[in-house]
């Protein structure tokens, strides 16, 4: 393994490259969405067959999974080694299996 | 001459082991998968071969379209494992005992008693706690521990179950089961613990990452998903799995989010797709259980992918941890490529494989008129996207440099990820392939103009909510505490603080079972650390713990 100084040098890594990935984000966004114009979604229950449903329920899901994660974290986070006190060894040196 | 296919297996992990020259071993390791899968596919459907056995038929190979499915996926599953595993040097012992596992995998999918099932049951439990332990580290010794304690206990389960359907049935044909008697509870229970479910949901994050890096691999695609094979065809419809598949598939999300291990991500992931298999199961129509079993097959090789480029990782940096990695696609490109595919199709992306296999699930759904579990199914469906298909590949191969520079893994590693990658794209692109040898005729047609918007829209804001809250996804060099606290933490603590059970033998308690030990060693006056020591060391006397314990419930709920 070599370690490369400039890692800014990769094209992902630029700014202008970050710049457009977001504003290509935007507008597929806009056209996924602008999509339910075009075809019938087929939605058989009530809320999800009005317009854009997909796109506000994916974002507010994941919203409420990610406060969900957070909160539960709060109270089940627990420092690496938790279980490791009474004699078991943490993985962190752990190799390939071929050695 | 008829045979069963997973003999082939079998035999190739005997001969892996006794040969000694390197490249026998590979060239039978390579061709067994194959031959087995010729044998899957030339053996006329609907065959029956059975041996006598006391005064039942113990039928060794029934050959119907659902298990020939998950034969076959078994079959590729083994032979893409073994490319990977000879290009990571896997051991003779452990490749050999790949062999082991996926021979039983395929045998427990052929077979058509629950004795011959129950057998290839502990011979699959057996093989995969040994790739476990072959990890190497002191936390693969005492996760592989815990893996066969609790697999012990549902095989025990299992074999309750059988004495009880037997009582019943005088019978020990493998066929749908209602779940009207305990012995047919204790069975679905037993297939409930091998697939991931609660409560003890926490074995397969806690066993699975432990291992090597090509043994997690294999383990991944055979024992959950034999016991979804068997879900499916002995309690398909019923309703109580809709929400033991709902619980799994929310607790994989929420875990994995919380999580700072990529193979632990990968194993919470594992859990949360099972439990839309076994929803699948539970919703019980033609197209639910096609879709659970297309689900399946599809999985099986996504999640290999997924692991496949973890493992690569793995190997190629020493390192886990997501907070350790990051900036990997600059000199892992072809890794990268084949993560991001396999991540697009464990999130069910037009053109890729999950997508046509889980719409099948959200569709028999709501064709079903059961919009909550829809809902739920949507929702759990924008999840799978945000902690499989963006989290991964973003903190282990974007994200921040960490100045790891590592190459890309050997060849063969590198073409066992490409061949997943292309079966991934390919079954995407023409699902008829697959619809074809599902096991019922379906009529169902994934690609429409609204299917595949709606589906877009929702994956797509799902990722932008992952850019807009990603300060708060900021991981953590912390575990998060899951079920296996009750038996790792919260029961020792118990007995020993609140109980003061054998308080002279208390510095060498350390999880349940020594506990139960203990507790018996006082109750026959044996104090003898010596005797401890060597019974804890005994896991057929586990065994046989647990099926006495069990056996002797059934034998009161049955003469009650």
């Amino acid at each position: 393994m070599s370690h490369k100084k400039n890692s800014s040098d990769y094209w992902l890594a630029k700014r202008k490259t970050i710049r457009k990935l977001w504003m290509v984000l935007v507008i597929v966004l806009i056209l996924s969405v602008t999509s339910d114009l075009l075809f019938d979604s087929h939605g058989k229950f009530i809320v999800n067959d009005t317009f854009g449903f997909s796109a506000w329920f994916g974002l507010g899901c994941c919203a409420a999974m990610i406060f969900v994660s957070k909160g539960l974290g709060f109270f089940l986070k627990r420092k690496e080694n938790f279980y490791f006190d009474d004699g078991e060894k943490s993985n962190s040196s752990k190799n390939s299996g071929g050695e | 001459m008829l045979f069963p296919p997973g003999l082939i297996l079998l035999i190739a992990g005997v001969l892996i082991l006794i040969i000694p020259n390197k490249n026998s071993q590979r060239l039978i390791a390579l061709a067994a998968p194959v031959f087995t899968l010729a044998i899957i596919w030339t053996i006329p459907e609907n065959t029956l071969l059975s041996l006598s056995w006391i005064s039942n038929d113990l039928i060794i190979l029934k050959h119907d379209s659902l298990g020939r499915l998950f034969a076959t996926i078994f079959a590729i599953m083994s032979l893409i494992g073994t490319i990977y595993a000879i290009g990571a040097r896997m051991r003779r012992k452990e490749l050999s005992s790949t062999f082991f596992y996926g021979g039983s995998a395929v045998s427990a999918c052929l077979v058509g008693d629950l004795i011959t099932l129950f057998i290839f049951w502990e011979i699959m439990a057996l093989a995969s706690c040994y790739i476990i332990l072959k990890g190497n580290t002191q936390a693969a010794t005492a996760a592989g521990k815990r893996y066969i304690i609790i697999h012990l206990f549902g095989g025990a389960l299992f074999l309750t179950g059988i004495a009880g359907h037997w009582i019943d049935n005088e019978s020990i044909t493998f066929q749908a089961m209602a779940l009207n008697t305990p012995g047919h509870w204790l069975i679905l229970a037993a297939f409930l613990i091998n697939a991931g479910a609660p409560p003890f949901s926490s074995w397969l994050p806690d066993a699975y990452p432990e291992s090597s890096p090509a043994g997690m691999v294999f383990l991944s695609a055979f024992t959950t998903k034999t016991a979804v094979y068997a879900i499916l065809r002995g309690f398909a419809g019923e309703e109580v799995l809709i929400y033991f598949g709902l619980f799994m598939v929310f607790y994989g999300i929420l875990w994995a989010l919380l999580e700072n291990d990529m193979r632990r991500i990968l194993a919470y992931s594992i859990v949360n797709q099972v439990g839309f298999m076994i929803t699948g199961a539970g919703i019980g129509s033609a197209l639910a259980i096609n879709g659970a079993t297309a689900h399946a097959f599809t999985h099986i090789i996504y999640k290999a992918l997924l692991l496949m480029s973890a493992g690569a990782v793995l190997q190629m940096t020493g390192k886990s941890k997501c907070i350790e990695l990051g900036g990997l696609y600059r000199t892992m490109p072809l890794t990268t490529m084949c993560c991001i595919i396999g991540a697009l199709s464990i999130s069910a992306f037009p053109l890729t494989s999950g997508f046509i296999s889980k719409s099948m699930i959200t569709e028999a759904a709501s064709i079903g008129h059961l919009s909550i579990v829809w809902y739920l199914l949507a929702a759990a469906s924008a999840g799978v996207f945000l902690h499989a298909g963006i989290k991964f590949p973003w903190f282990v191969f974007f994200q921040k440099d960490s100045g790891l520079r590592p190459k890309e893994p050997a060849l063969l590693m590198q073409i066992a990820m490409i061949i997943a990658a292309i079966l991934c794209i390919i079954i995407g692109i023409f699902p008829s392939i697959l619809y074809k040898i599902l096991p019922g005729n379906i009529d169902y047609i994934p690609y429409s103009g609204g299917h595949v918007g709606t589906q877009f829209q929702l994956l797509l804001f799902s990722g932008l909510a992952f850019f807009l809250f990603l300060p708060l996804m900021k991981r953590t060099n912390t575990i998060t505490l899951d079920l296996d606290y009750i038996y790792r933490r919260l029961v020792p603590y118990i007995a020993n603080n609140i109980l003061y059970i054998n308080i002279k033998l208390r510095p060498r308690i350390k999880n349940t079972w020594e506990i139960l030990i203990s507790w018996s060693l006082t109750r026959l006056n044996i104090n003898n650390r010596q005797t401890l020591k060597t019974i804890s060391s005994v896991t057929a006397g586990l065994s046989a713990f647990w099926v006495v314990i069990i056996l002797c419930i059934c034998l009161l709920v049955y003469y009650s």
